[in-house]
């Protein structure tokens, strides 16, 4: 060792053989970093090993599907906050109820409950299987007939929110083409990053941004985030979910959304009062027109408080 | 006063050092120069009005936008529809573009049996020719489509831009205008017409203009000052001198603009040419005086020449400045900015001319003077001058009589034609009618609604009141007003919206497009429109409703009075429960025309009480002051007249022309008046005094008027239409005032005989031979040169008889110098009753009261004597009591002793 040593101070020693050690350092160094930064790059699974590259984004987002968005009848007693960009605010209340339908079809209906101007106004969605949808309306002072809306720009503001008809329901998989990206950390969390294109020449629906970009937490499959991008590739909207947790299983909820729209600086809130899993909350009744008039029924076990807290009834 | 007049005579080195320095110093500030077209600063600050309008737009978005104005007869085809597509995305993708609104981002609404399909109006571009067709109709079909964004024919549209607020800061204006041009250029050759229109059009050509305006005025005017002066005075250093003066003040104005944060707008666009033309009338007045003095003393070294110079013209060339900077300084209480600012830089650099012209055109004349060949100027008057004199010497009453007479009438007439003046402040006027840009906002006026908008605002005290019926049908009935008025060209609010809701809804039926019956309906209605569509037209909170009303006048007359019938049936119509406010930034420019008006007039009275009391100072008598009055009415009326004959509006630039001529055209007047006394102290005779003066002063005054006409007459080939007028005007003015100071001034004052207070101060009095004089005893220096400048000096050659006896005279006299003998005709021979000295009195007597002379005075030898003109020295001595009493006093004392004497012998 001493020889060793020796030898090679007597090697540095020499002109022009410092610069050359100078320099693999340098590289070994580099190398060093290199790797370190590609293995925190590398995705891990909810175990923090590196994700198997195997699942594409269309696999992400059925698996985000069938764990969180196929229970078959949920009802929710929501409060919808309007922000405009001076932060002026408008409440709404309504609830939401939704069926799937064993053949795959499936209807939801919002009717509103606050305040008293829209009470008892009421949107009807169907969606079936071969992907026909529906959009009707109830409004209490046109009179007892629903009028069937069509038209409209998919994705794009629905009674008055920022939240488009698409964000308040399932995933649509037909509609879209889903391509994996790469994978993200952030902060405890590891999330997928999918980006979804619309299939135009299977929908023909117009829609008022180019793709989304849904960040799904990888160890529940679970869609915190989306952002809505322009042709450009510019932000135009982005839809947070927030109070996540665990119903069942591997089911999980967020109690809270919040869709910002980057364009006209306007943020919607949706707030989850109140969820219950229960067919007897979602009858098959709840969505004949014979139900909205005069009023909509209420299944028995209704809270009449006009400020519910949080309840949830799990499955 | 000397000592200041004659500080660049005596100190030239220091002088130049000082002025370098000075410049240099100005210079620097030139760099924070900045100019400001935008229209706020056509605008009051701080008014009411401004406040809530500044809470409108705050609450409801501006009222300024840019629109793209596409016309072909083909529009309705896929080729055209394509391009127009591609000209939307280029738009859009603009950084600086905050939105655009046309037929592809528009939602429409159609209803069928239970059935409502809302879609974009244009989601796509048909491929054959009925589809387009289908689209066409369904486009028109939209109440709020058809006549605001597509004209009723179909063949012209409109795209609708909103600017991001923060890309007019940063790019300015003119940034806009070319990113939006480059953005439409590569569409042009699709369509018969395109353009933008909107406010960075209007700014950036107003900044263009101005540019072009400054590059090719102010040489143009210097090289026209500089032919009239050679060609008049014939002298090169007659025709620099000013050019000199006139840099030097500019420089100084424009560094004073910097350094005060003073912008550079479109009248200030007119100071290079003002300061050139102005400036050059002083410079022309004192280089006259010297070349006389080089005539008068050709032996002489320039610098007495100056000297005679500086004595002769010192007080009235500061006079004269006075009058010039207080002319441009009568508009700075004006509340319009813009105004304003013109009036501070402009008087400044009045002041700044005036102050360069007195230190430095001594020394300049003393420098480049010492060339014994200095000038000889064109004939005595020339043509205009002969005439002149001509009219004077044929003095009789029957000329006179026609003359003044014919000014009457003239004067008269234009008075009459004055009261059609109209006012205007509209920016749009302010351009010339050939302009393009005027075309350009003709055409769209033409094929769709007016690009200037107004806002109605209707505010409730209650949260909601726009969700009811009864308040959205009082907008109703506002909308219907404005339709019946006929003069504005659209309305949108709420009630547009929900009346088309509410057609649809029913299956499209037209009977149904009218208000919903309930507040549930209005509600459940709105839950399909999202507040970002809403917030044009409600506040967040339905407390106030907005009408946007599109319009294209640009009268400012016609627009404030049919703004005033709207306002007062719009209160009735929404009753004490409602607020309605109408504002606007285009209305609150065109409101300032009415403030326009009164603060003309008012400073041309105050301007006009200004001179009055300095010229009654001057002549230390208001006979004085209202003589001068004369030639600066006659011009204001004679214009007045000319712009309500030719139609011509009074707005920001000809609101000026009064106060800003007059303040030049009373300088001749003073000279005219400070020369028709003089020459009238020493000629004894007003109608010789006056043809005096006017041989003498025509040839300056001419010389002036005519190079003030013509440099004013330079602002005609400014684009700026409010320019060109007032130069127009003002040249037409100077030509106005030079008729009357020529023609109708001389008239008058060979009636009056006036004292100037010039000549109190400079009359040197010989004390020694007055000395002892009773006639001024115990009176102050000023008393006595007073009551001497009321007399006339005449003199008598050796044996000529001054007072006859037996005459009937009231004339007393004071014996300047040489002597005289009192000789008393008798039957018994001639006696000489006394031989009286300079600084006595005779004659005071029939002075008392009027009775025949008692003895002959004849001049011993060569004799002037000072005469005291009973009737007269009442009367120019009315306001002067002190110096009557006391002469009163002096005269009985004289008397007194007279009678003491006579009984002593």
């Amino acid at each position: 060792m001493f020889t060793l040593d020796r030898a090679m101070a007597a090697w540095l020693l020499k002109p022009g053989h410092r610069a050359i050690y100078v320099i693999a350092l340098a590289v070994m160094v580099s190398c060093s970093i290199q790797t370190s930064v590609m293995a925190a790059e590398m995705p891990l699974t909810h175990n923090n090993q590196v994700q198997q590259p195997a699942l594409t984004g269309e696999d992400i987002i059925m698996e985000s599907l069938r764990r969180h968005e196929l229970y078959p009848y949920v009802y929710e007693e929501q409060s919808l906050i309007l922000m405009d960009a001076k932060q002026h605010r408008d409440v709404r209340r309504m609830k939401r109820y939704s069926r799937l339908e064993p053949g795959g079809t499936f209807k939801a209906m919002l009717t509103f409950t606050y305040p008293e101007s829209i009470a008892g106004a009421a949107l009807l969605f169907t969606r079936q299987q071969d992907g026909e949808r529906k959009k009707r309306f109830y409004l209490p002072a046109l009179g007892t007939h629903l009028i069937e809306y069509t038209g409209g720009v998919a994705g794009s503001q629905m009674l008055g929110s920022e939240f488009s008809l698409e964000d308040l329901m399932p995933e649509d998989m037909d509609a879209f083409e889903y391509h994996r990206m790469k994978d993200v950390i952030d902060g405890d969390n590891a999330y997928f990053v999918v980006q979804a294109i619309s299939k135009r020449d299977k929908t023909n629906v117009r829609r008022s941004y180019a793709e989304r970009k849904l960040l799904i937490r990888q160890d529940n499959f679970f869609v915190t985030h989306v952002d809505y991008l322009d042709q450009k590739g510019a932000l135009v909207k982005r839809q947070t979910r927030h109070d996540i947790h665990q119903v069942n299983g591997e089911m999980w909820r967020a109690d809270m959304m919040m869709a910002e729209n980057f364009l006209n600086h306007h943020r919607s809130i949706l707030k989850v009062d109140r969820r219950v899993y229960s067919s007897d909350y979602v009858p098959e009744f709840i969505f004949d027109i014979s139900s909205f008039v005069p009023a909509t029924s209420q299944p028995a076990a209704e809270s009449s408080d006009p400020n519910p807290e949080v309840a949830e009834e799990a499955p | 006063m000397n000592r200041i007049l004659m500080f660049g005579l005596h100190h030239r080195l220091l002088l130049l050092l000082v002025l370098t320095v000075l410049t240099a110093l100005a210079a620097t500030g030139m760099q924070h120069l900045h100019i400001d077209t935008g229209t706020e600063n056509m605008v009051a600050k701080g008014s009411a009005k401004m406040q809530i309008y500044e809470s409108v737009v705050e609450e409801f978005g501006s009222d300024n936008q840019t629109l793209i104005f596409t016309r072909d007869p083909s529009l309705w085809t896929t080729d055209k529809l394509h391009a127009l597509k591609a000209l939307h995305v280029r738009l859009a993708s603009l950084e600086s573009v905050q939105r655009v609104e046309d037929i592809f981002t528009l939602r429409n609404l159609r209803g069928k049996q239970d059935a409502v399909s809302s879609k974009l109006l244009m989601d796509h571009i048909p491929e054959n020719q009925k589809e387009v067709d289908q689209l066409k109709e369904n486009v028109l079909y939209n109440p709020l489509v058809k006549g605001n964004l597509v004209s009723a024919e179909g063949n012209a549209l409109a795209m609708i831009v909103t600017v991001q607020p923060a890309a007019m800061k940063t790019l300015g204006h003119a940034g806009v205008y070319e990113a939006i041009q480059q953005a439409i250029e590569p569409s042009a050759e699709h369509f018969e017409r395109l353009f933008q229109i909107g406010s960075p059009r209007i700014q950036m050509e107003m900044e263009s203009t101005l540019f072009t305006d400054m590059r090719t005025l102010a040489p143009l005017s210097a090289a026209v000052i500089l032919l009239v002066i050679l060609l008049f005075m014939r002298s090169t250093a007659a025709g620099f001198i000013p050019l000199v003066t006139a840099g030097i003040s500019l420089i100084w104005t424009m560094g004073m603009m910097g350094w005060a944060g003073i912008p550079v707008n479109i009248l200030s666009a007119m100071l290079p040419t003002l300061i050139i033309v102005i400036g050059s009338t002083e410079d022309t007045h004192l280089i006259g005086s010297y070349l006389d003095a080089r005539r008068a003393y050709p032996d002489q070294e320039p610098e007495f020449c100056v000297r005679k110079m500086l004595r002769k013209m010192g007080l009235p060339l500061l006079l004269t400045i006075s009058t010039t900077v207080l002319g441009f300084a009568g508009n700075i209480f004006s509340s319009m900015e813009l105004i304003r600012d013109f009036a501070i830089a402009s008087s400044f650099a009045m002041l700044a001319n005036g102050l360069v012209t007195i230190l430095l055109v001594p020394a300049l004349l003393v420098m480049m003077g010492s060339s014994k060949k200095s000038g000889q100027p064109a004939t005595e008057g020339g043509f205009l001058s002969r005439l002149v004199l001509k009219l004077n010497q044929k003095s009789n009453l029957s000329i006179q009589r026609l003359l003044l007479g014919a000014t009457l009438l003239l004067c008269a007439f234009f008075l009459f034609e004055a009261s059609k003046l109209y006012v205007t402040n509209d920016p749009m006027s302010y351009f010339k009618q050939d302009r393009p840009l005027i075309r350009d906002a003709s055409e769209v006026n033409q094929y769709l609604a007016g690009i200037k908008t107004f806002f109605i605002s209707v505010q409730s005290d209650k949260e909601e009141a726009f969700l009811q019926p009864r308040n959205l049908r009082k907008l109703e009935e506002l909308a219907d007003f404005i339709g019946k008025q006929g003069v504005f060209d659209r309305t949108v609010s709420l009630v547009d919206y929900l009346k088309l809701m509410n057609r649809e809804f029913h299956a499209g039926d037209p009977q149904w497009y009218q208000l919903p019956a309930n507040k549930e309906l209005v509600s459940q209605y709105l839950l399909f429109m999202h507040r970002q569509e809403l917030q044009r037209y409600v506040s967040h909170d339905y407390r106030r409703g907005v009408i946007v009303v599109r319009h294209h006048i640009s009268d400012s007359n016609m627009l404030n009075r049919n703004i005033d019938e709207l306002r007062q049936v719009a209160q009735e119509i929404a009753g004490a429960e409602l607020q309605v406010d109408i504002v606007g930034e285009n209305l609150m420019i065109n409101e300032e025309a009415d403030t326009l008006l009164h603060a003309q007039v008012e400073s041309l009275m105050i301007f006009l009480g200004i001179i009055f009391l300095l010229m009654s100072a001057m002549f230390t008598s208001f006979k004085g002051g209202l003589i001068a009055m004369v030639p600066s009415v006659i011009p204001i009326i004679l214009m007045f007249g000319v712009m309500g004959l030719l139609g011509i509006p009074l707005n920001p630039g000809t609101a000026m022309v009064a106060v800003i001529a007059i303040g030049i055209a009373i300088d001749s007047t003073i000279h005219m008046l400070s020369s028709y006394n003089k020459h009238s102290r020493m000629m004894g005779d007003s109608v010789q005094a006056a043809q005096q003066t006017v041989r003498e002063e025509a040839l300056p005054m001419i010389t002036t008027s005519v190079a003030l006409s013509l440099g004013f007459g330079i602002l005609l080939a400014s684009d700026f239409a409010i320019i060109g007028q007032f130069g127009a005007l003002a040249a037409a003015t100077m030509l106005f005032a030079l008729f009357a100071n020529l023609i109708v001034t001389p008239l008058i004052m060979s009636r009056v005989r006036l004292v100037g207070l010039y000549d109190i101060l400079a009359l040197s009095v010989d004390k020694e031979s007055l000395s002892g004089c009773q006639l001024f005893h115990e009176m102050s220096d000023y008393q006595i040169r007073k009551a001497m400048l009321i007399s006339e000096v005449n003199d008598y050659s050796e044996g000529a008889k001054i007072i006859e006896q037996g005459c009937l005279d009231r004339s007393m006299y004071l014996l300047i110098k040489g002597e005289v003998d009192v000789i008393r005709h008798s039957q018994d021979g001639d006696e000489i009753i006394a031989r009286l000295k300079p600084g006595e009195v005779f004659g005071e007597i029939a002075f008392v009261r009027e009775i025949r002379r008692t003895a002959d005075v004849c001049a011993v030898n060569s004799v002037s004597v000072l005469r005291f003109d009973c009737e007269r020295l009442k009367r120019d001595l009315r306001f002067f009591p002190h110096i009557v009493a006391k002469l009163n006093f002096n005269i009985s004392y004289i008397l007194g002793e007279r009678l003491a004497n006579t009984f002593k012998d």
